[in-house]
């Protein structure tokens, strides 16, 4: 047999017979415990369970700071919000099935779509991004926690308790009626009930979470990489993840801004939007979309990060191009904050500024397309293997160009001032939200379930769910295009007969209860393996970042052995995986003492020093639950109780900065 | 085709028998700072600097935002209703805040050698903050029955506006507090440098947001 090289050489003959390895994985001869890992375990692995053991039981379950926990947790919160508001899209469904349907209102289907649409977007897309950032940035980069574990604890907490807070709205019947993008003078004079204060005050509450969970990731990114793993040793779907925190860094102030001045408005008084004394509808709107185009990004982003890792795994070589992927991610953060106008074509603003937004627009294709032609290039050079997370991704590839082209006519002004607000664009956002964020999640979820949960999925079971999401994903919404271009406008709860709407509406709402069946089957899958699937081992599918060289599900402390990352692959360059073995007596690199990991460079990944991390605290807890109790006495109007809550909640954060872990370092 | 196990073994970790040797060898560090490299910057530092990058993309959309419904307004700024702010106060309180970033420099530059000289540094830079929260109220006072928050969307930019940065001066003081309670109960020995540094960041921070904001409210409405 010849020598194998790392397979980022990519000749024909290495393809080849790398291939023939990835079959061999298939047919079961791969390691349970890979040897490196196993003699890493078995020098220190006692030593740091000891030391990192958690407390059981329910207080266990709220005081944990475990990143890979509370992951977890936001993927299961995360999902739960998706069913919630699918369900509110199935009703949506229905309703539209045939013309003069009236199994709902018109004011709940106005409730109906903005929930949907903010829950979608707020609660579930970017959560769920952060659930697996959560879990799998540490894992890659090769670090045993997140920079800051308990504010980590705590954009969880926050995050739950304002999507339930939300929906509490809705289950009330009062949940936000005025569209997802809230447009005034409609969200503010003219909707007199609690409505849009559950929208203003819990955006406002949960942007609290994403900022500090963004915050979080890329300082984890920043500082806590293994050594050796300078910038461009960084897997794309880090990159992906950190700029999408950097962009909520920059993109959330707006929103807040806005969401506060419309707080104000509505219960002050104050005339920030109101164009009688002063104030100006549109700012509302420019403030929204300098959030809201970017946040486009910020769901697909790491979403496309998820697929440069499904991608290179199952073609069996390294990602193509990977200096230009990354740029056209970092490029695309960017671009993205200078794109927000597209969405206010038909406002009628001045041509100039038409004109250079238009342009504007046109350019951000661009890096996608780089992008595009990166996971092509890898698929055409390697050897494709047809697991259910790469079809996944396929899916992804099919259904976000066909979004991109669409999204590409949009920044042709004249073409958008005719489509606007119709069912056209329904089709277009859905193409790249659901094709750009769901099927690679679902694809993300198929490949990382093994070390998420310890146990394998089937195979049959994966491959059924994938066709069966994007057979119904594609009934469901490529009729739309046409719908829209003979003119159903969009956010109406019924149309009359005659306008040769009727079919397109029968076929999509079957199409949905397609899609609906697809996600109980693929839940179907899940469950089943969680109960009686095969035990994962630590690599199942000859992976090539660091993820895989950790227990399935990782141990508390994730790496026993802090390794030395050799390549952009490490799992693939054969020193990566030594260096676990090499350091194994090194107690810098093992850290068995105390709840510690390293602290590298920010360029180069170079080791500065030994970091201590703070244990299991009930303090995020408490802060989240003070918060939440601000936000209620905020929106039952009883100001005094609002005071009294923040001093509380003024005084565990008081209560957490005293102890900071770095107290009992020494000097540096 | 027999030996995948050891091609897949050679592929995924390379020398590894060569390696061998070297591998039984302990190494005892001590396992705190690395003394060839420099100590770098702390978590908590790049933590300050993202927090400043989100309050300042805030402010920034604000002071817009001041700027954008000043210039969609036709006629005279402030409205005819209102009467022009006061210069006087805020601009005192604007400069007790600028001010005191001198002895907040001070605080850093001696809170590694001299502790005893950083706490009433400390404690003057604490001094001034409350001295602007309270010039501001005082402002509030002055500007208050002719321009009021839900009069027209002039008095709601001036009173949100600067009311949200001296809340934030507000929050600068009572972190300022944790810090010198720090201080004072650990003792000096023990290293409150890394967090004077850090508390200095969003102190300078909140200097420059002052005058962004006294340019913007108190004077551009007498020259535009
Ligand atoms: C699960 C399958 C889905 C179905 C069947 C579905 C269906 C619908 C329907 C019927 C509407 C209302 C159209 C109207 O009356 O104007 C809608 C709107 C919307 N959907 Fe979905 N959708 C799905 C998934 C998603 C996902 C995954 C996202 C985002 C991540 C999303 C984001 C939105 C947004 C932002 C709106 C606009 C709400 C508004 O008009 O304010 N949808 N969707
Ligand atoms: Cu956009």
């Amino acid at each position: 047999m010849t020598q194998l090289t790392p397979p980022r050489t990519g000749t024909d003959a290495d393809i080849e017979t790398l291939s023939t390895v990835a079959d061999s994985l298939e047919a079961s001869t791969r390691y349970d415990v890979l040897p490196e890992r196993g003699a890493a375990e078995a020098t220190v692995g006692a030593a740091l369970d000891a030391e990192w053991e958690e407390e059981p039981g329910l207080w266990g379950f709220i005081t944990t700071v475990n990143h890979k926990r509370i992951g977890r947790r936001y993927l299961v919160t995360a999902g739960f919000f998706f069913m919630l508001a699918g369900i509110n899209a199935l009703v949506m469904r229905t309703q539209l099935a045939g013309p003069n349907n009236s199994i709902i209102s018109p004011e709940i289907y106005d409730q109906l779509f903005t929930m949907h649409g903010t829950m979608m977007i707020f609660f579930f897309a970017t959560p769920f991004n952060s659930g697996f950032g959560n879990f799998f940035l540490p894992l890659m980069i090769g670090t045993r926690d997140m920079a800051f574990p308990r504010l980590n604890a705590l954009s969880y907490w926050i995050f739950l308790f304002s999507g339930i807070f939300m929906f509490t709205g809705e289950a009330m019947r009062v949940a936000p009626d005025a569209g997802w993008f809230a447009y005034v003078p409609l969200s503010n004079e003219y909707s007199p009930q609690l409505n849009l204060d559950f929208y203003s005050l819990g955006l406002l509450f949960l942007a609290v979470s994403s900022t500090v969970g963004a915050m979080n990731l890329v300082i984890t990114f920043l500082k806590m990489r293994a050594p050796g793993m300078s910038l461009n040793r960084v897997p794309p779907f880090v990159w992906g993840i950190v700029t999408q925190s950097f962009m909520l860094v920059f993109a959330l102030p707006p929103l807040d801004l806005a969401n506060l001045m419309l707080f104000l408005d509505r219960r002050l008084g104050m005339r920030f939007f109101d164009t009688a004394k002063g104030g100006d509808a549109v700012l509302w709107q420019h403030l929204f979309w300098l959030f809201g185009h970017p946040d486009v990004y910020i769901i697909v982003l790491p979403a496309m990060g998820i697929v440069s890792s499904i991608i290179p795994t199952f073609s069996r070589r390294s990602i193509l191009a990977y200096p230009y992927v990354v740029l056209a991610t970092v490029a695309t953060g960017i671009i993205s904050f200078g794109v927000w106008v597209h969405h206010m074509f038909a406002v009628g603003l001045s041509d100039v500024s038409l004109t250079f937004f238009s342009a504007a627009t046109l350019t951000i294709s661009v890096p996608a397309g780089i992008q595009m032609f990166a996971w092509l290039g890898t698929m055409w050079r390697g050897r494709v293997v047809l697991s259910p997370a790469m079809l996944y991704a396929m899916s992804f590839i099919i259904t976000f160009v066909i979004g991109g082209v669409t999204g590409v006519m949009f920044a042709v002004v004249p073409f958008d001032q005719q489509v606007t607000d119709s069912y056209f664009v329904v089709a277009h956002f859905h193409y790249v939200l659901f094709g750009g964020a769901v099927m690679p999640m679902l694809g993300g979820l198929f490949y990382w379930w093994p070390k998420l949960t310890g146990r394998m999925t089937s195979h049959k079971g994966g491959v059924i769910s994938a066709v069966l999401i994007f057979v119904g994903f594609q009934v469901t919404f490529f009729p739309m295009h046409i719908q829209g271009l003979l003119g159903m406008p969009r956010r109406i709860y019924t149309y009359p007969a005659g306008y040769g709407w009727g079919t397109y509406n029968l076929i999509e709402t079957i199409g949905a209860y397609v899609l609906a069946f697809g996600f109980l089957w693929t839940l179907f899958v899940f469950a089943q393996s969680l109960l009686s699937g095969p035990v994962a081992p630590d690599d199942p599918w000859g992976g090539n970042t660091l993820e895989w060289a950790t227990g399935s599900p990782p141990k508390a402390y994730n790496f026993p052995v802090i390794p030395t990352v050799h390549s952009l692959n490490p799992l693939w360059d054969g020193r990566t995986l030594q260096s676990m073995v090499d350091h194994r007596h090194d107690d810098q690199r093992t850290m068995t003492e105390v709840h510690r990991t390293l602290r590298t460079s920010e360029l180069d990944g170079r080791i500065e020093r030994v970091m201590s991390m703070p244990g299991e605290t009930v303090q995020p807890l408490l802060v989240a639950a003070f918060l939440t109790m601000t936000v209620c006495f905020l929106l039952a109007d009883i100001m005094l109780a609002a005071a009294v809550a923040v001093g509380l909640m003024g005084l565990v954060i008081a209560w957490w900065m005293w102890n900071r872990p770095e107290i009992d370092e020494p000097a540096p | 085709m027999t030996d995948v196990n050891a091609a897949l073994r050679r592929t995924r970790i390379g020398d590894r028998e060569t390696a061998q040797g070297e591998t039984e060898r302990a190494v005892r560090r001590g396992a705190w700072p690395v003394a060839e490299t420099p100590a770098g910057r702390t978590t908590g530092w790049w933590g300050m600097l993202l927090f400043i990058c989100t309050e300042a993309a805030m402010f920034a959309c604000f002071i817009a935002s001041y700027y954008y419904l000043r210039f969609s307004t036709d006629g005279s700024w402030p409205p005819v209703s209102d009467k022009l702010p006061h210069r006087i106060v805020p601009g005192i309180g604007t400069g007790v805040l600028v001010l005191s970033c001198l002895p907040m420099f001070a605080a850093v530059r001696t809170s590694r050698k001299s502790r005893a000289v950083t706490f009433p540094l400390l404690v003057l830079v604490t001094l001034a903050g409350t001295t602007f929260v309270v010039l501001q109220a005082v402002d509030y006072m002055q500007e208050y029955p002719s321009s009021t928050p839900s009069k027209d969307a002039y008095g709601s930019l001036l009173f949100t506006l600067t009311g949200l940065h001296a809340f934030h001066v507000g929050i600068g003081v009572l972190m300022m507090l944790l810090v010198l309670g720090g201080q004072l109960a650990r003792g000096f020995k023990k290293p409150q440098a890394g967090a004077t540094r850090v508390m200095a960041m969003y102190w300078y921070f909140l200097a420059v947001l002052a005058v962004a904001i006294y340019i913007t409210v108190y004077l551009t409405p007498y020259i535009m």
